[in-house]
């Protein structure tokens, strides 16, 4: 295959709709970029060739919209070297700007880019989302949370009394 | 007149002082203001139970089933009473009717929250974002404060919000990694906690509604495996532990194999509640310490800290010390040199090693072999050492530190008396922080001068401080040396030395050293004392300036910045009795805002420089400082003492 031109691949989505993309932007997921170079599961292998579509069957057209965004704006980032991944990526959870406006999406959208940007594995988007979460969190006393993410509260108040009791020397502060 | 709300935590304040007679009246009373309430009935439900009025609590918990269908608890509690009443089939019932009715939210849950549906590393992933402990250099300088105001920690916080999520951070290891206890907390519970937190390490088995997975055997080695049990051990105040307290932690680790797992230990002696601490506490305490960790953790051991109030001894060479601990990369002992007190640390252990480097050393000299002489090896083992930070301490034997011993080490911080044997180190390769605080003018002058086109052709960070002539020398050589080129060099700290207009006009101008960002040249003085000393004429990085007690600073040095520093933020001259406020007025005026200066509007701009102190320099004029204070940000302009606190902590940098 020639280098020449911008190849393009085609995704498509839960529902059957087809995306066709740039190359580069494509292979901001991981799990693309080994199908096209052939690393995955043979079934897959010939697709870089054909025209026949990378099917991602529990991404939904509006969030791959909003996935291929980011890979479109993300597609000159030099790939993060293998020693920093595990530690300056996981310590801090700031953002970048333009992520930061990204990502400002309503909750279920927020989750659902989670899931696929987890199963396309881009890790860095994977980190943005995450670290939105957790900033979400961040600071908020436990009923908040709960309302934050519609959970209900199970602990009966003995336990509650029990938790509050073993925090008193277990917390650091 | 109460509100149900009140009540209700009036309720569960009785519940919980286990007068459950009270609390049901209380919750009942509540339950007639608000007859909707499921968490009232539930909590009512637990009140009876508690009592063993089972039916009465039955019936509430029927309430929380009518009210909440879709929550579990409701039927649990049911299910619950029921099977204390040994009515087994009917409290299957229940439980079956709750799996229908609640959208299997405890587990997988799509109805419920978005965020259960999210895989669990994910959400450990998020978890441990929001929890992140402090780094362990944060607990390693003695100068800073131990304790601030309470703040709620994160990962207590997340446990609060129900079930499944503490359940799944109680048995999530990685969360359980730093076992940090403060003196203050009395011995009983430092030993609670210390269990507690080893089990949840080592991923044993929390809430075990089932089986209790038998804590031993298969613990220790699911630890060997993982990345389980304690990784960082943080002890505060640990002069305030009562003795059987600080041996009691020491035994936990040691059982629960935690102890092996160790990379990061901190051990603070400073600033706990007793101001008096007993030296020797603290030297066998530490000194325990160390023979632990080399027991038990002596391969994985990374970062090992110490701090006290007190000045340290350190009884060995600092090779030893890495040498005995293979993987060890940073130290830190910290002490203060300011103390009359005294902390040694005096380990065995670290005694062998000592004598070798002795006999290498002396083999060149003088006679005396002790033990056989190392075969065809005149130089020590190098170690993993890339961050050394020794400060307030004395080295009274001067067996030397062999540069050899140290090939990767980035951050030396040395503020020791005994020059003599750290000497080898300032001419360490590739440095990145280079503070060097000496005392010993013979060593000064005697030793050779060390190896700084090496040292400092990465340096990021410079002090030189100590013995009179030590800062000055170095300086010299580096003009010496063409000059050395300082590219990378962001901050400067000469405090206290005597400088030439040479050192200071060729090696830290522009041309030379374009990235400085901070000079400190508090207390200096010109060398010779008749000369008046001038900052060099291109400071084009420079944000901040600590020019202050110095006799050789005028109104003309101010005003000099003008031009030479455009991008100065902040200024401090204090105990400067020369200086007019005119001077300043002109510098602050000059980094105003360039397009809001202009403007017609009375608003008050601020000048972008945001500090001055000047605190003791009496011949400012009071409107200036008025002037002053209503162009720089508030709080900015630091003019009189306030308290000696305040003076205090404004001059620690």
């Amino acid at each position: 295959m020639a280098a020449a031109a911008p190849a393009k691949v085609k995704l498509s989505t839960s529902e059957g709709e087809e995306f066709e993309v740039e190359n580069d932007v494509a292979v901001r997921s991981v799990l693309i970029k080994n199908m096209l170079e052939g690393k995955s599961p043979s079934v897959l292998r010939h697709v870089g060739e054909s025209d026949q579509a990378i099917p991602l069957p529990n991404v939904s057209a509006n969030v791959l919209k909003k996935v291929l965004e980011w890979c479109e704006h993300h597609k000159k980032d030099p790939e993060p070297l293998a020693e920093d991944q595990d530690d300056t990526r996981r310590k801090t959870t700031e953002i970048s700007d333009w992520d930061a406006k990204f990502i400002q999406v309503d909750q279920e959208m927020l989750f659902e880019i989670i899931l696929a940007a987890n199963y396309l594995d881009i890790k860095p988007l994977l980190d943005v989302g995450c670290k939105t979460v957790a900033n979400m969190i961040k600071g908020k006393q436990p009923e908040e949370i709960r309302k934050l993410f519609n959970i209900v509260n199970d602990f009966t108040p003995e336990e509650e009394a029990q938790i509050k009791k073993e925090n008193e020397w277990a917390e650091d502060r | 007149m109460k509100t149900a709300a009140s009540l209700c935590s009036a309720g569960i304040a009785a519940y919980r002082a286990t007068s459950y007679e009270t609390a049901v009246k209380l919750f009942s009373q509540a339950i007639d203001l608000a007859a909707e309430s499921p968490k009232l009935y539930d909590a009512r439900a637990s009140a009876y139970e508690k009592l063993g009025r089972l039916q009465e609590g039955l019936l509430d918990a029927r309430q929380v089933i009518r009210l909440l269908p879709a929550a579990s608890k409701g039927y649990l509690r049911a299910a619950r009473l029921l099977s204390t009443a040994r009515k087994y089939s009917n409290a299957e019932a229940v439980l079956r009717q709750g799996l229908e009715r609640v959208p299997s939210s405890d587990g997988k849950g799509r109805m419920y929250s978005p965020i259960s549906q999210l895989p669990l590393e994910l959400f450990v992933d998020i978890i441990s974002l929001v929890s992140e402990p402090r780094p362990a250099k944060d607990y390693s300088n003695a100068e800073i404060p131990r304790r601030r105001k309470n703040r709620p920690n994160a990962l207590f916080t997340c446990m609060r919000v129900c079930r499944s999520w503490r359940q799944l951070i109680l048995s999530t290891p990685r969360f359980w990694s730093t076992l940090s206890i403060d003196g203050v907390i009395n011995s009983k519970n430092a030993e609670r906690k210390a269990v507690w937190i080893t089990q949840r390490a080592s991923g044993a088995d929390v809430t075990a509604p089932g089986g209790a997975r038998p804590a031993g055997s298969a613990q220790s080695r699911s630890l060997h495996r993982g990345r389980g049990g304690i990784q960082r051990l943080v002890l505060t105040a640990a002069q305030e532990l009562p003795e059987a307290a600080f041996e009691t932690i020491l035994k936990v680790l040691e059982t629960s194999g935690s102890a092996t797992t160790l990379r990061e230990v901190v051990c603070s002696f400073a600033d706990g509640q007793r101001t008096t601490v007993s030296v020797q506490g603290e030297a066998t305490r530490s000194s325990r310490l160390v023979r632990f960790l080399h027991e038990h953790a002596r391969e994985r051991l990374q970062f090992f800290g110490m701090s006290t109030g007190g000045r340290i001894y350190p009884d060995f060479d600092l090779s030893s010390f890495f040498h005995a601990f293979p993987r060890l990369e940073a130290l830190n002992l910290r002490g203060s040199a300011l103390s009359p007190s005294i902390v040694g640390i005096n380990v065995p252990f670290l005694r062998p090693s000592m004598a070798t480097t002795t006999a290498a050393t002396q083999s060149t000299g003088v006679t005396v072999a002790l033990s056989p002489p190392p075969p065809n090896e005149t130089l020590p083992p190098p170690t993993r050492a890339r961050h050394l930070a020794i400060t307030g301490a004395v080295f009274v034997s001067d067996v030397p530190c062999h540069l050899a011993s140290f090939p990767g080490l980035e951050h030396l911080e040395l503020d020791v008396v005994g020059a003599g044997t750290p000497w080898q180190l300032l001419s360490g390769r590739g440095l990145k922080t280079y503070r060097a605080t000496l005392y010993g003018e013979s060593h000064v002058v005697e030793l050779p001068i060390p190896d700084l086109a090496a040292a400092w052709a990465q340096v990021e960070d410079i002090r030189l401080g100590g013995a009179k002539r030590f800062a000055s020398r170095l300086l010299q050589e580096a003009i010496r040396l063409g000059p050395l080129r300082f590219n990378h060099l962001r901050a400067l700290d000469l405090s206290f030395a005597s400088l030439t207009n040479e050192q200071l006009g060729v090696l830290f101008h522009s041309t030379n050293a374009p990235v400085l960002e901070t000079l400190v040249l508090a207390s200096t003085t010109a060398s010779p004392p008749e000369v008046q000393l001038v900052l060099p004429d291109r400071l084009d990085a420079l944000k901040r300036l600590d020019i202050s007690h110095t006799a050789w600073v005028t109104d003309r040095t101010v005003r000099g910045l003008i031009k030479s520093a455009p991008m100065i933020e902040a200024l401090e001259v204090r105990g400067n009795v020369a200086l007019s406020g005119r001077p300043l007025m002109e510098l602050v005026r000059s980094r105003a805002c360039p397009e809001t200066a202009s403007a017609a509007t009375d608003d008050v701009v601020y000048s972008e420089v945001t500090t001055l102190a000047l605190e003791g320099c009496t011949k400012i004029e009071t409107p200036a400082v008025e002037w002053l204070k209503k162009h720089i940000r508030p709080g900015g302009v630091k003019f009189q003492f306030i308290d000696p606190s305040e003076r205090r902590s404004s001059y620690c940098y």
